[in-house]
């Protein structure tokens, strides 16, 4: 591995997996499970890569080969150009695993701030991402109860500050949702669009396919721990051999002549039926039906945006330009809304 | 540094909010009072006082020893079967420096931890010795407990005309004649404070209740004579003088003469070259003892927590507390070599040309001499002895304590991070 294995004509992969293997052995060192098979992959600037694949497919021993956690029996993995394990690529991470792995007896604000300072970050320059972190997940206002209270979604939101705490430039989520509730979810997929648009390269892992395909530009399947396909979402799902019509609520006569005239045009008769919004979806639009009667925040109210310092300054300057004096709540429904409105096309 | 730091005061938070310091705290002192009420001494105050104090202080240090060990080996162990060092091995902070504030932060609890017991004992001799009543008590208290000695070996000097291969066994006096010894009394001896000294003698007589006589002649400082008094004695028991207060002066060279005066045993006196003659000189206070002694004690903390980090880097947590506190035993065990032979005896006979008896004998050697090298010397660093016997403590060897146990410390340190960073934390969940 000390060859550079980017191709010249295009710009640098941030992460690249070239023909990876790994098993397991048990004491004796004999193989027991072939977890990785001749897995190539790269990772490009900006993009949002989700892996895909069943419970056991590999997708997490591929993120910790990528994290310089596991060692390939064989192939080559660079992150920025670097060993995995080189300490000048582990300071350009963000890392949540697929577990909580949190210190019990210490809060929110505590733990931060000593994984702030493994990476050397000024005392100021680190209380003031504590304070943007724990508003962006919405703890703010249990910065000082002890983690080992916290519920499993509100363990999963330190993490995720945690794994942001150093500005990264590459963020490694393994099954980021998992343990979130709806609203939480919601929020992920969107803070992984707002990192990704200022710029960051993200991976994410997750058997959850809505998840993936609702924030992934790439994706790759991953089956027996080989990497049974890979593309952009949109390539992978679309189908060419069947077209859609969508308009806004016909009578019957309407949509038996438009019946008529596809079939006229194209010798079969369509399918007809009424297009449904997602439970998500739905989920999101009673809560805002409900935001009347919303009491104080027990667990998470979780905020909205990026912490500012993860934007880049325009990006500060386009939010303070909209929002110059508050922020949105998380649990303002308004909020909520307009997020989910903002996806939908 | 930084990091180092960062990792120091999570390991001692940690611990504080785990309530391990407390329990720590409460064994550590609650201990001492137990004692108190139970412990019988032999009568005396000063018998009394030095049993708790014995116990006392062996409670503490053996207390912190073994919460060195199993704090050590959890801080790594536990991390990675929480798999929190996941997190940790990915952020820019090496190996070592993840093991060296683990160990830091551990070692500052553990010395807060000693410092406070220290205090406490402190206080709790002083409260039972202003108890003590009676003016005699009150001087034999302070005499042979809160006064500290110096332990001398003065050198057999050869006879006229003699060669100094002569006294390399010892010193041999035959009836009528006179054997000599030389000693540079320490220039912090204390005048205010009566010198021991301590004989003993073999002699070749068949009633061992046969009684020599002799003169001890005390010169200094170019053979001016300062002090003789008579001494009976026997064979093989150790004889006790107490020499008074003022005789000699600190840093004076010393010449010690022993005159056999039994002329009608016939037979001459053979003083050996250890133990024969020895001065216990006063030589300091009791609280200068105590500070090294905690020196001592915290050296040895230093290396069992390492110790026990190295352990937890390599093993899970109950295998690594079982080899970390296997080292210590070990090297207890290791001071048992010289009777290695006499387990093979035990165990075979007396025939000592069974080939399994030399096998054994062999293992045991070389197994011993691995240990040898692998280990410090944990018992010469035990200051428990010294200090409640009032021996004193110098300070090259409670520096010398810190210097090896952190050399040793800082090896397994390296050792545990090389090996800790080889191993694959991704798979411990596979």
């Amino acid at each position: 591995m000390t060859e550079p294995l980017s191709n010249a004509d295009r710009p640098s992969p941030v992460a690249e997996l070239r023909a990876v293997s790994r098993a397991f052995r048990d004491f004796w060192g004999r193989p027991t499970v072939r977890a990785v098979v001749d897995v190539t992959l790269e990772i490009r600037p900006g993009e949002i890569f989700g892996l895909l694949g069943p419970n056991g497919s590999g997708k997490s021993t591929t993120l910790k080969l990528l994290l310089g956690l596991l060692r390939p029996d064989q192939g080559a993995i660079r992150v920025f150009g670097l060993s995995p394990t080189a300490r000048a690529a582990r300071a350009r991470l963000g890392y949540l695993p697929e577990d909580n792995y949190v210190y019990q007896h210490f809060t929110p604000e505590e733990v931060l701030g000593f994984y702030g300072r493994l990476f050397n970050l000024r005392s100021d320059e680190l209380q003031r991402r504590i304070g943007q972190l724990l508003d962006m997940i919405g703890l703010q206002h249990a910065r000082n109860r002890t983690l080992g209270g916290f519920s499993k979604g509100m363990a999963r939101r330190i993490g995720l500050a945690q794994a942001l705490i150093n500005d990264p430039e590459l963020v490694v989520l393994d099954e980021p949702t998992s343990g979130l509730d709806p609203v939480g979810c919601r929020q992920v997929k969107d803070l992984i669009r707002m990192l990704s648009a200022r710029g960051k390269t993200i991976v994410l892992s997750s058997h959850l396919l809505a998840d993936v395909e609702d924030v992934c530009h790439r994706v790759g399947i991953m089956h027996h721990g080989r990497m049974a396909v890979q593309g952009p979402v949109h390539e992978l799902l679309e189908d060419r051999t069947q077209g859609r019509l969508t308009f806004p609520a016909p009578d019957a006569g309407v949509l038996e002549r438009a019946a008529q005239a596809v079939q006229q045009a194209v010798g079969a008769p369509p399918l007809i039926d009424r297009p449904c919004c997602t439970l998500e979806q739905f989920f999101l639009k009673q809560l805002e039906q409900d935001a009347s009667q919303a009491s104080a925040p027990t667990g998470v109210s979780l905020a909205t945006g990026l912490a500012e310092y993860l934007q880049p300054l325009a990006g500060r300057l386009e939010q303070a330009a909209h929002d110059p004096d508050a922020r949105p709540q998380a649990d303002d429904p308004k909020h909520l809304r307009r997020m989910v409105d903002a996806e939908e096309p | 540094m930084r990091r180092v730091l960062a990792l120091a005061w999570l390991t001692c938070l940690g611990l504080w909010r785990t309530r391990v310091i407390w329990l720590l705290l409460v064994l550590l002192l609650g201990m001492p009072l137990i004692l108190a009420w139970v412990l019988q001494g032999d009568g005396t105050p000063v018998g009394e006082l030095r049993l708790w104090w014995q116990y006392s202080l062996g409670w503490s240090s053996g207390l912190l020893s073994m919460a060195a060990l199993t704090m050590g080996a959890a801080a790594i162990s536990l991390e990675v079967a929480d798999r929190n060092l996941i997190l940790l091995r990915i952020k820019p902070v090496a190996t070592l420096q993840v093991l060296l504030g683990k160990w830091l932060g551990l070692v500052s609890v553990l010395g807060c931890a000693l410092l406070l017991g220290m205090i406490f004992l402190w206080v709790g001799l002083h409260y039972h010795a202003g108890r003590v009543v009676g003016s005699e008590s009150r001087r034999l208290l302070q005499r042979e407990f809160f006064t500290v000695n110096h332990s001398l070996q003065p050198a057999p000097l050869p006879a006229p005309g003699g060669t100094p291969e002569d006294v390399s066994q010892g010193v041999t006096v035959a009836p009528g004649a006179t054997g000599s010894w030389k000693v540079t009394l320490p220039t912090s001896l204390r005048a205010d404070e009566p010198t021991l000294l301590y004989f003993e003698f073999l002699a070749s007589v068949a009633d061992p209740a046969a009684e020599f006589e002799g003169l001890w002649l005390f010169a200094q400082d170019g053979g001016r004579e300062e002090l003789r008094f008579a001494s009976t004695a026997r064979s093989g028991r150790s004889s006790r003088h107490e020499l008074p207060a003022g005789w000699a002066s600190p840093g004076a060279e010393l010449v010690m003469t022993y005159q056999h005066n039994s002329l009608d045993h016939g037979v001459s006196l053979l003083f050996p070259r250890a133990g024969g003659v020895e001065l216990s000189v006063p030589a300091g206070g009791f609280a200068g003892n105590l500070l090294r002694a905690g020196v001592m004690i915290m050296a040895r903390l230093l290396f069992l927590a390492a110790l026990g980090i190295a352990a937890g880097a390599a093993f899970s947590f109950p295998v690594a507390l079982f080899a970390a506190a296997a080292a210590p035993v070990m090297e207890l065990l290791n001071r048992l070599r010289a009777d290695a032979s006499l387990w093979t005896v035990w165990l075979f006979g007396d025939n000592r040309d069974d080939w399994t008896a030399r096998l054994l004998d062999y293992l045991v050697m070389s197994a011993s001499g691995l240990v040898s090298l692998l280990l410090p010397k944990l018992a010469r660093f035990d200051p428990r002895g010294s200090v409640t016997a009032g021996q004193m403590i110098a300070w090259p060897v409670a520096g010398e304590a810190v210097v090896v146990c952190g050399l040793y410390a800082a090896a397994l340190l390296g050792l545990g991070a090389w090996v800790l960073a080889r191993r694959q934390l991704g798979a411990v969940d596979s």
